[in-house]
């Protein structure tokens, strides 16, 4: 570590205006297509809400995690999580606005639907507009409230025995919190989709999905720093080799919870619950399901093993960002046959509006980052 | 040439680190370092080549992972198919748990008799090894490289470091 003092970052401002503009014009589409194709534009939509909470999430996971587990290594890459943790009002403010999208979404909010179908009139004290609503601000406003707790613990300054105890009782406050509301909330926003489906597992596999990307994103952005200059120094090979080593961890995980759920519906093969596979493991749906499973694990799990590419900044890179586009995939495919049927498309109203909410992440992302110095004082030998 | 190793028992990793910067410093070898966990950045200091045990290991993944599922196809597709539940007698969802399992047995249990194997450590065979470096102590043990330096100088070092204890070793 000798860059004690590393300035703080300021992103060009063309990449900032490019971002913008990207996430603007995402934001159109997105209006048109409400007017022109409002269930497949909602859908997109969903895709990139989920993908933006889910990174934005991955921020204060990440801080809990380094915090637990007491990670010195960590503590000179706070900012990138940190920054992550900061872009998460935002996200509120894309939730409300799904609240408005929910008829075009879920089968579940059509009285009439819910009149006729015994099964969705058992469930209408929980799949209900208001009670979503509800929920969806009650999801965020404890996200926002501990991870703000969280992300402002590497500026406390404290004897370091009281410090370590406030970092620790924040970050399983934090965790607790998240294992509880996430799986909640991604029961109401995907599962939900198809309203007669259920699993256990799927909160895992959602989080586990969000913790990889996020873990994914945070990479990219500290192997660019490095390259860039700030973080010069502070991100070492070693860091890099760690950074390797938890995103294989995660990737692994999230095929393990794949397989889990998986595996148990396959063998059991009880109607209410293969109808989920059977939609998706058919025609072109099915061809994507190894897809998903080689680019999410496969290839990064095997790529990954590889020390010397662990260590490449190039190779890190190139494999976190097919982590990233593999979370996407996986998004889609869950999210997307329940309202386009027996066949997958993609075309401008999937993809402008995914498009606009990574950009408006990354945006919000960046300009979080160069608020602050990019290493927490805290975290240099001499403090 | 007979040797003799100086052993110094320190009581944390501090100590054990500014003992190998001075040894490193004025010329000791430095025949082994013990500690009850992984010290970041050690292998690179003592110049300990990259273990080559992650070898072992993937192999034994591998061979693992062929065997799980080589048997479980051969058995339930080949040598005596059952129907279960009307499921394919070549079901492959339902290998990957054993085959999962048998992958990490085998590249567990590889990894760790090579290792022992390699560190000749077998049943009945005495270690040397000072005591309580598996659970809260820390070892250095250093050797002179030629008669430049005095010999008392050895366990002067250790001691100035916070060496509890230093014993002498007569080993090669």
């Amino acid at each position: 570590m000798n860059a004690p003092h590393a300035p703080a970052y300021e992103p060009s401002p063309r990449l900032l205006r490019g971002l913008l503009l990207t996430a603007v014009a995402g934001g159109i589409v997105f209006l048109c297509g409400t007017l022109i194709a409002p269930e497949r534009v909602w859908s997109g939509y969903l895709m990139g809400f989920t993908y933006f909470v889910g990174l934005a999430l991955a921020g204060p996971l990440f801080l809990s995690v380094l915090y637990l587990c007491n990670a010195r290594w960590g503590l000179p890459l706070l900012r990138v999580p940190e920054a992550m943790t900061a872009v998460l009002p935002i996200a509120f403010v894309l939730g409300l606005v799904l609240i408005t999208g929910t008829h075009a979404l879920y089968e579940w909010s059509h009285e009439q639907v819910v009149a006729q179908d015994p099964l969705l009139r058992h469930k209408a004290p929980w799949l209900n507009v208001f009670g979503f609503s509800l929920r969806l601000v009650a999801y965020f406003a404890i996200w926002i409230w501990l991870g703000r707790r969280l992300a402002r613990r590497s500026t406390v300054l404290q004897a370091p025995a009281e410090k370590r105890r406030g970092d620790i009782g924040s970050s399983a406050l934090f965790m607790a919190a998240l294992a509880f509301t996430f799986s909640l909330a991604s029961v109401d926003w995907i599962q939900s989709l198809d309203p007669h489906w259920f699993s256990t597992m799927f909160a895992l596999r959602t989080l586990s999905g969000a913790g990889c990307a996020g873990l994914a994103l945070c990479t990219i952005l500290l192997v660019a720093l490095r390259r860039a200059g700030p973080l010069r120094g502070v991100v070492t090979r070693d860091v890099m080799d760690d950074l390797g080593k938890i995103l294989l961890a995660l990737s692994l995980l999230w095929a393990y919870v794949w397989y889990c759920e998986y595996m148990i519906i396959w063998y059991s093969d009880i109607p209410e619950e293969t109808g989920y596979y059977l939609l998706r493991h058919r025609g072109v749906w099915g061809s994507l399901v190894p897809v998903n499973l080689a680019v999410n694990f496969a290839v990064p799990f095997l790529a990954l093993m590889l020390r010397a590419w662990r260590r490449n900044g190039v190779a890190l890179t190139r494999i976190a960002a097919l982590i990233l586009v593999g979370h996407a995939l996986d998004l889609y495919v869950m999210i997307a046959p329940p309202i386009l049927g027996a066949e997958p498309f993609l075309g401008l109203w999937e993809i402008g509006p995914v498009a606009g909410a990574l950009a408006l992440f990354t945006w919000a992302l960046l300009r979080a980052l160069s608020r602050s110095p990019l290493v927490p004082a805290q975290a240099t030998p001499s403090a | 040439m007979n040797q003799r190793i100086h052993v110094g028992v320190f009581r944390d990793e501090a100590s054990l680190l500014s003992a190998i910067a001075e040894s490193q410093e004025r010329g000791v070898r430095i025949v082994d370092a013990y500690s009850p966990y992984p010290i970041h950045g050690i292998d690179a200091r003592l110049g300990i080549r990259r273990s080559r045990l992650t070898i072992v290991c993937f192999l034994g993944c591998l061979t693992g992972l062929a065997v799980g599922l080589g048997f479980q196809y051969w058995s339930s597709a080949v040598s005596w198919p059952v129907n279960v539940g009307g499921k394919p007698f070549d079901s492959l969802p339902a290998f990957v748990p054993v085959g999962f399992e048998l992958t990490v047995l085998c590249g567990g249990l590889s990894t760790a008799f090579v290792l022992l194997m390699r560190s000749r450590l077998w049943p009945g065979k005495s270690s040397r090894a000072v005591e309580g470096v598996t659970d809260d102590c820390f070892a250095l043990a250093i050797a002179r490289k030629d008669a430049s330096l005095p010999a008392a100088e050895l366990p002067a070092l250790l001691e100035r470091h916070g060496a509890v204890e230093v014993r002498l070793e007569g080993g090669s």
